[in-house]
């Protein structure tokens, strides 16, 4: 039995390296699909800083949720939702890297005035978008570029979609609205995030249909009866939240899958 | 090898007059200039990955001043820092993070910003309980989100 975790684009590049005159288009891809439907979680974020102290040196960053705008609401103009996250900062060294490459926090006799001004009263709303499966945002093996062992490295082709635009643009809305209801001041944008939220998603997706999925309901590649895929690479739709905890219950229900069918796993 | 051997004694100078532009001391707020000894001293003792990022900023700035930061007048100086700052890239912006970080975890510094030389959590605080009434409209309302069989 071979089991794979080696995420959105690991997984579908091992796949398509492993070819053979029995898999000519890579392992397990008779669909075609294989490396294809790679989805992200675009992140949109509008903070600012009010008075009232943030407590920003405590516990985790992100401290507070909203699915509010998470379900389809076709008067929004686009499908789907995403999740907001609210912020409160993260401490000095952040604030005063952060700050400073923004442009808001000079350098000379004023930086101490300012830096006391913004730091520990950061208010962050960042919008978490459920990217949508499209075929051509896709992994592919790179003509040229290989690693250290000579094997061909992973090749991303992605364009954020006018959904995902959509959202983003819907969510920093939203953000600018409850920022200034708490009477934030010097607002600024990361649209997107360039940090965060490129999880790796949906480059083997799940499903009962060989043709239009990679792997089985319960983790079984279609095409090769020993082999799974637990990794975020099987997910079908992104959801506009981060993925682990999926991805571990994912893992966890194929490996009861696995316990549970082990009289005719392959067949 | 630390940084301290890596880097010049002109490229540590001008370190270490371009980290006291970007944060000076302050008698007002009771807290050094970035270009304090400690402080330069966690700089070099830590430059680690970032050392090759940071001598390429030097080298640049190097370039700009022509001679010895420290030896310009400031009119000069700060004009030599704003082009710096725009023509530098991302070796520039590493440099600059590099002070940041330094500066903002001595503990004098800390001190100043009201901060305890510590972790707030685990090990002996606890939270008083807050005003939980925020949730009550959320512990009303019907379930939303379709429910696992």
């Amino acid at each position: 039995m071979v089991i794979i975790a080696c995420n959105g684009v690991g997984t579908p590049r091992l796949l398509l390296n492993s070819i053979s005159g029995r898999f000519p288009n890579g392992l397990a891809n008779s669909s075609g699909l294989v490396g294809k439907n790679l989805m992200f979680h675009p992140y949109a974020q509008i903070y600012g800083y009010v008075k009232e102290p943030t407590d920003s040196n405590r516990a985790p960053p992100t401290c507070l949720w909203s699915k509010e705008f998470y379900d389809t609401d076709l008067s929004r103009g686009f499908v789907r939702g995403y999740g907001i996250q609210f912020g409160r900062g993260a401490g000095p060294v952040f604030e005063a890297v952060a700050s400073e490459q923004k442009g808001i926090l000079p350098w000379g006799a004023d930086h101490h005035r300012v830096f006391r001004k913004l730091n520990g009263h950061r208010l962050a709303v960042s919008a978490i978008c459920e990217d949508l499966p499209e075929e051509h945002n896709r992994v592919t093996l790179d003509p040229v570029l290989k690693d250290s062992h000579g094997i061909p490295a992973p090749k991303i082709d992605y364009t954020l979609s006018e959904n995902s635009r959509k959202m983003m643009d819907h969510g920093l809305a939203r953000g600018r609205e409850i920022l200034v209801a708490a009477g934030a001041t010097d607002i600024c944008m990361n649209n997107p995030i360039p940090w965060g939220g490129w999880h790796l998603l949906g480059t083997a997706r799940m499903g009962t249909d060989p043709a239009r999925s990679v792997v089985n309901e319960w983790g079984r590649s279609h095409d090769v009866k020993n082999l799974f895929i637990v990794d975020g690479s099987v997910f079908v739709t992104s959801g506009g939240v981060n993925p682990t905890s999926t991805i571990q219950a994912i893992a966890l229900y194929v490996a009861d899958q696995m316990k549970q069918r082990l009289a005719n796993l392959f067949d | 090898m630390s940084a301290a051997n890596e880097l010049t004694s002109a490229q540590r100078d001008d370190l270490r007059t371009v980290a006291a532009m970007i944060i000076p001391a302050s008698d007002a707020y009771k807290v050094p200039g970035a270009d304090d000894p400690v402080i330069q001293a966690d700089m070099l003792a830590t430059l680690g990955r970032d050392t090759a990022q940071v001598t390429q900023a030097l080298d640049h700035l190097a370039r700009l001043a022509g001679q010895p930061l420290a030896e310009l007048d400031t009119a000069r100086r700060e004009a030599i820092a704003n082009e710096f700052r725009a023509t530098g890239g991302a070796a520039a912006a590493t440099l600059v993070r590099v002070v940041l970080q330094c500066y903002y975890r001595d503990d004098r510094v800390l001190r100043s910003l009201g901060l305890e030389l510590r972790a707030p959590f685990p090990k002996g605080y606890v939270l008083q309980e807050g005003d939980w009434a925020l949730l009550d409209p959320v512990k009303v309302r019907p379930a939303r989100l379709r429910r696992a069989p």
